[in-house]
């Protein structure tokens, strides 16, 4: 009924809009809520551009985890406020340099990027070379022609989690009891979360799913409880985390050098067994990536206090 | 959405129409409510109401345009999610709203 | 009605919230914009599917319904229980 630029070009206006108001707004609380909605609208482009996955998880991630990792972020950085460090002389002239360099350089790509668009220089689309169950295009590309950078990615991700680990922060003990009306909200939506998130991974071969919104689910879910006052006990012990959070990446690496000695090419998949290593790879990523980024979410709580008086 | 012959699929699609058009509104007036009402805890109490039946009107317009039941079923689903969760939030966002009441009172 | 028309409808019925960002004066006021933006954006995903995935928009729109709630309740939680938070800054 409309032409496609109607709802497109506000679409996109409001996007770059909402992306300069972000990095322009003085007040920190206020750029975080510019940021949810950012990710909400961005959601919504990623279903016009026909990329169900790429919108699922980005609703997943900005709506459940981004913008409660931020807010929990800024409340902990507000309680326990970081000494500020004197800047070694000539590092900010060096940074700037730095600084300047990077924007050359992706200036530069997004050029050639616009340029291939306008040229309708299309990058080749790769075919899936073995049909079976995994019918959804981003999974095969993801756990299976490029399955060497998600194993990658999943390790950046741990890698994150070891870089504030290194900070030494310790665990936030559990913050005191949450009023009624958020109890019962926990109890209710937890569990469907929960549902939904093995839904979102069963589901990842065939239709609308895969790892990393089945986890983005997962964590909020585990965010939510432990806003709600539950204290996670099986999250407690460090090593505990530490394996959790590392089996994704270790069990994605083994499966591809038992494959490298199986059929002679890393995360070479055998005909029959696809569809099943790769739901395992996944359901083991799932556990791996909410963990990470429920442990990610804590480390950055503002510490308890120990009690004084009432609370 | 191809026009299926028949009274009955017109009376539909006007009925899908009008209800999608209510939604509208009323998300149109819960914005308008977040812009002009004076106070906290009033632009809540409109937000929360006028946004959920919104949404309400807008699954049911779409519902009828659905060809099975299943899908009509996740519309509703979601609904009631929306709704379940705005329940409580808006009574926590309430409690806070009451202790943040700003020391000076400007229109 | 196309689902890109209703998109565009939504879109201009909520957009304007945005103000409220800007002018506060609480922080659960501009809490408020995010919930406002959170149940459009069902709405949104809702009627963008419509015009192009059904499948797609509706299982977006689940998440989004069942997620929204999160960052709320992290704003209570955390924001709004600072110590010394009793009036309104931010």
């Amino acid at each position: 009924m409309i032409p496609a630029w109607a709802l497109d070009g506000p679409l996109a206006a409001l996007l770059l809009w909402l992306a300069w108001r972000v990095l322009r707004v003085e007040d920190l609380f206020q750029a975080g809520v510019l940021f949810i909605v950012f990710g909400l609208l961005l959601a919504v482009v990623w279903l016009r551009l026909h990329a169900p996955d790429v919108a699922l998880a980005e609703a997943a991630i900005g709506a459940g985890v981004t913008g409660a990792l931020y807010i929990n972020t800024l409340a902990g950085m507000e309680a326990h406020p970081a000494e500020p460090e004197p800047a070694p002389a000539g590092w900010a002239a060096a940074s700037r340099w730095l600084a300047g360099l990077l924007s050359v350089v992706l200036a530069l790509l997004m050029t050639v990027l616009a340029l291939r668009l306008v040229l309708a220089v299309p990058p080749p689309v790769p075919t899936t070379p073995v049909a079976g169950k995994l019918t959804n295009p981003v999974t095969a590309v993801l756990l299976d022609l490029r399955s060497y950078d998600t194993l990658l990615e999943t390790a950046v991700l741990v890698e994150a989690l070891m870089g504030v680990w290194i900070l030494g922060r310790p665990l936030a003990a559990a913050p005191h009891t949450a009023p009624e009306a958020l109890r019962g909200l926990v109890r209710v939506l937890v569990p469907v979360m929960v549902v939904v998130s093995g839904a979102l991974l069963w589901n990842g071969g065939g239709g609308t799913g895969g790892a990393f919104q089945a986890a983005a689910v997962l964590a909020a879910a585990g965010i939510l409880a432990r806003l709600g006052g539950h204290s996670l006990p099986f999250l407690h012990h460090p090593r505990r985390r530490a394996a959790l959070a590392g089996a994704g990446t270790a069990f994605f690496l083994a499966v591809g050098l038992v494959l490298m000695a199986v059929t002679g090419s890393f995360l070479g998949y055998p005909a029959g067994g696809r569809d099943w290593l790769v739901l395992a790879i996944e359901a083991v990523a799932t556990l791996s990536l909410a963990t990470v980024l429920v442990v990610l979410f804590e480390a950055t709580s503002p510490r308890q206090r120990p009690p004084e008086g009432d609370p | 959405m191809p026009p299926a012959p028949g009274m009955g699929a017109t009376m539909a699609e006007l009925l899908s129409l009008s209800l999608l058009a209510a939604g509208v509104f009323f998300f149109a007036a819960g914005t308008v409510a977040l812009l002009r009402f004076p106070d906290t805890l009033t632009r809540l109490h409109a937000l929360t109401k006028a946004d959920n039946l919104g949404l309400g009107l807008i699954v049911l317009g779409l519902a009828l345009r659905t060809t099975q039941p299943a899908e009509a079923g996740v519309l509703l689903l979601i609904w009631l999610l929306a709704l379940t969760a705005s329940g409580p939030v808006g009574s926590l966002l309430g409690g806070v709203a009451a202790r943040q009441e700003p020391k000076d009172r400007r229109s | 009605m196309s689902g890109e028309l209703l998109a565009l409808l939504l879109l201009a019925a909520v957009a304007p919230g945005l103000a409220r960002l800007a002018y506060g004066p609480t922080s659960a006021d501009r809490m408020l914009v995010a919930q406002l933006l959170g149940s459009a954006g069902v709405a949104l995903t809702l009627a963008v599917g419509a015009a192009g995935i059904p499948e797609g928009g509706r299982t977006v729109a689940l998440i989004l319904a069942l997620l929204a709630a999160v960052s709320g309740v992290a704003f209570v939680r955390r924001h709004a229980a600072r110590p010394g938070d009793g009036g309104d800054h931010g």
